[in-house]
């Protein structure tokens, strides 16, 4: 019998979107030290929301909803995988360094006092030759929830403490195209990055929507990583409400393949293509709102133009399109009918090549334009972005909540870092390798999330005047290898970089190219503050120490505060729990409940009620009252539409501009990303479109997205995931391969069954993966999902048996202009592989000690 | 009457969680005298069977959750040469792990295994027993009393597996199906909504090549005489959905001022996409 005080109950953050923020936590179990389960947390006594249309109630199970990936994160905790104690290559010392054998030689076990002394030696010799503004701190934006322990930002803080460093800006890596795009035609400034502000939308969607577009939109994937399965829930709603539903995708991808009514096969990357022969279609039959393009919008004439033909000779008729895109001509014609003739919405969460392909700014830019055509902002018709509740509206959220929750959204000062750019040196995280190996680089705009249009226009160098260029390079769960490029690897392996130290509870991903390495904690091995950030529902909830550490690791704040102190300014990282209370007390939870934070450590939980329908219809008449029309005032941007004339978006004119002011003044003659968007298939800064020569030799389109059965990079490494069918495939060798999805006709044509081991492949590179050989995806194209481990069995040529496909992406950003990220819609070649011949080629590569369900683990790469 | 499970086939959206749930309960934790723990990888006492459904672009994917049916009439039971498997007055079919010796001293190895048509018993090749789902009834006795319901019915977010009295699921049960009826187990998990084939097509205008909206769609069972109907939509797209499997087909499509366009037999053998259908104009 389990009495129950033999088991604990903890609350942990499930959420893996990182940000210093965290999703609504999961209730875990721990006995005799041990995690025995997690499971969700039931929302006792809390008022949900509801949202009245269409004579019905919508709302979401009392409950969190697991992600799958959180749901079996016990299996992180206790991976084989974990670095278990400081760790030194076997072949680094500061007498010899060997950076050319990084990523390839292993590790030994060394002890907390042995690792802090080398790095403080390390530290103090670089500020003294070079000044630690030589050192690149690499933080990345993703991984577990935490207010204080997480690592989001902590590193760049220790450096600022320190006194210098260089800041790798993260990119907004998931939402590039409307970043460095729609930005330029409707704003939306702040964390949204381009992506339109979502204040109470679905009292519009679920009222009045009639069509729903999902464009680059996968609810049942990544969504849930954020805020668990939200995205699921919603779908369901939108069947109860009599919305139809219509993918337009390469695949049929998970959501597709159980909501939707429709799926319209698209080409990787073409659906630039596909809205410009709508919107013919809509300027023939004069089926578009003519007024709103006049009082709301400027530069429709030359669009207008573009469009027609008039600009370069080529009408972008449906027969234009259908030759790149693939759709049949009819289909483009029904659709375009359809979204006149029914309230139309479109729906997007982090959708591939619309986001991370080439150029992908110009269709994110004309998806927008076509809204605007059918006049955005009218009942039912909007862009539903994102699929969770929790910070994607500027003054309200998007499913009733009341605004002080809302805003009231703590999060730790240094998750600053993740979304601006903070050190006065700086180098966006898609320029790193080249302002390695070949300084100096220039760009414009640093690409920082939360960065204003205007940053866009502003040029910069690295490095600076006096600086010596990138010395040493600091890690924090640092996935470049894993979800950008190869280039990375050369980077990282110069001679010019003479310390890497890496910080994370698992050796996978860049870990490996590191000279120490320092184990990090999960969060079941410390305290922490939750404050949910991306979330269904908004939590606040003192997280205890589940179990003891893992090893001897440590969370990233406790690295941080050892590695401070060495260097004497121990005092600058207060004690862990001064920094929770602080945070608390400026929480809703304190302020407007009253709760102490010994009351609430001893709650552990708290879940604010929502705001009745009537509440929540007075709460945005209550923002018209005192504001006018703005956000919140109206669902969406139907406040928008309702504007006599449409000022009030952050653009120059305060319009929606379909030329852009901006980019007019600053970008006139930029043929990637000119002041009208255009259809550009390929150009001087990319070559991957099936119109273009090199399209002979790799006649395959690759779509690589949003994994589904990991968070990105994160959870690659779990078994009882790496079971089901559609997340490995285990090849005739045992060894458990990514899939790549083929269809049956390409896969006859080159010999290739379900099951084959095969190589993807371009002029970069080589990656092999299990073939999952589906009527899935459309034929000519082939679809990897990103985020999976790196097993290089060699670097020269580039052959990668993990299955990380970034490894064989263009190393050159969006387009000229811009810092964007390119890791979908590319060319390459799928063929079968002869793996025995492999394995005699590179048979040290193959022989190294590998985990049976796992692959790569501690023992392939710790020695002793 | 004792415990029993529905499960709506329609509701589940493939998040897998049912199946990694029942691992975080029973991988690694021992539940003794009910169960000891499976192994990390390669059992699946609740597993989700994928069925890829169709052809590009009509694909559906269906999924079923997949488990131990506690059978009231069970053939594992007296299969088992010492007794070790068990049906309790809930219903509940458990193996004793003490008492299973995996047939060891049997050269054909494990007998219920063999026994039971639906394949949801494994071997523990370390343990050397045979194992499978317990309806986590360590959990629903009170063993812990921080769990009240099993761990799939539990982290559902769709209420998919649905568990009870009998009593409380009679008018659901009404309507739903076993698997595999023709074994005569009786099974005490119920099926709703469990896949049938469906036909569907687009429905176009080669002259105009425009999809035409509005067609009637009929299939007629050629051996039962049962007609059932669709009409396309505004993307000329129709979907025949729930016929019976194997069955052959009559198909005709309909529209004013078009030539009826036949099909004289299909048979769904899987579901069909009949592709790109034209429409003649009448002259």
């Amino acid at each position: 019998m389990v009495k129950s005080e033999d088991v604990r109950v903890c609350y942990v953050s499930h959420g893996l979107g990182g940000i210093a923020g965290s999703a609504e936590p999961l209730e875990v179990h721990v006995k005799n030290g041990k995690i025995l389960r997690i499971k969700p947390l039931h929302f006792e006594g809390v008022r949900l929301y509801e949202i009245k249309a269409r004579g019905k109630r919508f709302t979401q199970p009392a409950k969190t909803l697991p992600y799958w990936v959180s749901l079996a994160y016990k299996k992180r905790v206790y991976s084989p995988n974990r670095v278990k104690y400081p760790l030194k290559r076997i072949d680094w010392s500061p007498e010899n360094r060997n950076p050319q054998n990084r990523g390839k030689s292993g590790f030994v076990r060394i002890s907390w006092e042995e690792a802090l002394d080398i790095i403080e030696k390390e530290l103090r010799r670089i500020k003294e030759t070079y000044g630690l503004w030589s050192v690149l701190v690499q933080d990345d934006g993703h991984g577990q929830g935490g207010a204080v322990h997480t690592p989001h930002g902590i590193h760049h803080e220790l450096f600022r403490q320190l006194g210098g460093w260089t800041q790798q800006v993260r990119n907004p890596d998931s939402w590039e195209g409307y970043y460095w795009g729609a930005k330029h035609v409707w704003g939306m400034e702040g964390p949204h990055a381009g992506l339109p502000h979502q204040d109470a939308i679905f009292d519009d969607i679920l009222e009045n929507t009639e069509l729903l577009i999902f464009t680059g939109c996968d609810p049942e994937s990544t969504v849930a990583g954020f805020a668990g399965q939200i995205g699921s829930i919603m779908c369901r709603w939108f069947k109860e409400a009599g919305i139809k539903i219509v993918a337009i995708s390469p695949d049929c991808n998970f959501a597709n393949a159980v909501h939707a009514d429709k799926w319209i096969p698209i080409r990787p990357n073409t659906d630039g293509a596909l809205y410009l022969a709508i919107a013919y279609l809509w300027i023939k039959a004069g089926t578009y709102d003519k007024n709103f393009l006049q009082t709301h919008c400027v530069g429709f004439e030359e669009f207008r133009k573009y469009v027609t033909g008039e600009e370069d000779g080529v009408p972008k008729t449906p027969e234009w399109a259908e030759r790149i895109t693939g759709i049949p001509t009819r289909v483009i014609k029904a659709l375009a009918k359809t979204w006149v003739k029914k309230r139309t919405s479109l729906a997007l969460f982090f959708g591939g090549p619309k986001i991370r392909g080439p150029y992908a700014h110009e269709t994110a830019r004309l998806e927008v334009i076509c809204l605007a055509m059918q006049g955005l902002g009218k009942p039912g018709r909007q862009l539903l972005r994102g699929f969770y509740p929790a910070a994607t509206g500027k003054n309200l959220a998007p499913i009733p909540q009341y605004p002080e929750t809302t805003r009231s959204f703590v999060s730790s000062p240094m998750a600053r870092y993740t979304v601006e750019a903070l050190s006065p040196v700086i180098v966006p995280k898609v320029l790193v390798a080249d302002a390695i190996l070949k300084p100096p680089v220039t760009w414009y705009g640093t690409g920082a999330i939360a960065a204003r249009r205007e940053d866009q226009f502003k040029k910069y160098t690295f490095p600076p005047e006096g600086h010596p260029g990138i010395r040493m390079i600091w890690n924090a769960n640092c996935c470049y290898i894993t979800c950008w490029n190869s280039k990375i690897v050369e980077a990282y392996r110069s001679p010019k970089i003479e310390f890497i130290v890496a910080v994370t509870p698992w050796l996978e991903n860049d870990a490996m190219f590191a000279d120490i390495i320092l184990p990090a904690q999960t969060i079941f091995e410390h305290e922490d503050l939750i404050q949910t950030t991306r979330a269904a529902i908004s939590a606040t909830a003192y997280q205890e120490r589940c179990i003891e550490p893992i090893g001897e690791s440590k969370s990233d704040y406790e690295i941080c505060r050892l590695v401070a102190q060495r260097m004497g300014i121990g005092d600058a990282f207060p004690p862990p729990e001064e920094l929770m209370k602080r945070l608390y007390e400026s929480t809703y939870v304190a302020t407007k409940y009253g709760i102490s934070w010994e009351e609430f450590k001893k709650r552990k939980i708290f879940i604010p009620d929502h705001p009745t329908w009537e509440e929540w219809k007075q709460i945005q008449k209550n923002i018209e009252a005192k504001y006018g029309l703005t956000w919140g005032s109206r669902p969406g941007l139907t406040w928008f539409y309702e504007l006599p004339e449409g000022k009030g978006l952050e653009t120059p004119t305060g319009k929606l501009e379909i030329v852009s002011t901006g980019l007019a003044t600053h970008f006139p003659n930029d043929d990637e990303r000119p002041p009208l968007p255009h259809y550009i298939p390929y150009g001087e800064t990319h070559q991957e479109s099936l119109l273009h020569p090199r399209a002979k030799k790799y006649p395959l389109l690759l779509m690589s997205n949003h994994p589904k059965w990991r968070f990105h990079a994160q959870g690659d490494d779990i078994t009882w995931i790496r079971e089901i069918p559609t997340c490995k495939i285990r090849g005739p060798d045992g060894y458990l391969y990514e899939p790549v999805w083929i269809h049956p006709v390409d896969a006859e044509k080159r010999g290739i069954k379900n099951g084959d081991i095969v190589k993807v492949y371009n002029e970069r590179g080589t990656v092999l993966c299990g073939a999952y050989v589906t009527e899935r995806i459309m034929p000519g194209t082939v679809h990897v999902h990103h985020g999976s481990r790196a097993d290089l069995i060699s670097l020269d040529p580039l052959i990668d048996r993990g299955g990380a496909i970034d490894l064989i992406v263009p190393p050159k950003p969006m387009s000229r202009n811009t810092v964007g990220q390119v890791c979908s819609g590319i060319l390459v070649e799928v063929e079968k592989v002869d793996i025995d011949g492999l394995m005699k080629k590179y048979p040290k590569a193959f022989k190294r000690p590998m985990h049976p369900n796992l692959g790569p683990y501690h023992e392939t790469w710790v020695m002793g | 009457m004792g415990k029993v499970l529905v499960i709506d086939v329609a509701k589940c959206n493939g998040c897998y969680c049912c199946q990694i749930a029942c691992k975080d309960e029973h991988v690694d934790n021992d539940w003794s005298p009910y169960a000891k723990p499976q192994p990390d990888t390669g059992q699946f006492w609740l597993k989700i069977n994928e069925l890829e459904r169709g052809s590009t672009p009509k694909v559906k994917v269906t999924y079923i959750p997949y488990l131990c049916m506690h059978c009231d009439n069970p053939p594992c039971i007296p299969a088992c040469p010492v007794r070790a498997i068990t049906k309790r007055a809930d219903g509940i079919v458990l193996i004793d792990p003490d008492k299973c010796d995996g047939c060891r001293s049997l050269e054909s190895g494990p007998l219920c295994i063999k026994a039971c048509p639906y394949n949801v018993i494994y071997f523990n090749d370390q343990l050397k027993i045979a194992q499978k789902c317990t309806l986590c009834a360590h959990i629903l006795d009170g063993v812990d009393p921080l769990v009240k319901i099993p761990r799939c019915v539990e982290v559902c977010p769709h209420n998919v597996i649905m568990f009870g009295e009998y009593s409380e699921l009679k008018d659901l049960i009404e309507k739903a199906e076993v698997l595999k009826p023709e074994a005569n187990t009786q099974p005490r998990v119920y099926y709703l909504n469990l896949p049938k084939p469906f036909i569907a097509g687009e429905v176009y205008d080669p002259e105009l090549d425009e999809l035409i909206e509005g067609a009637k769609v009929t299939a007629t069972d050629l051996a039962t005489g049962k007609t059932y109907y669709a009409e396309t939509d505004e993307f000329g797209d129709f979907w025949i959905q729930n016929l019976e499997k194997d069955h052959t087909y009559k198909l005709t499509v309909e529209k004013d001022g078009y030539i009826t366009w036949t099909l004289d037999e299909i048979k769904t053998e899987k579901d069909i996409n009949l592709g790109e259908i034209p429409l003649l104009r009448k002259r």
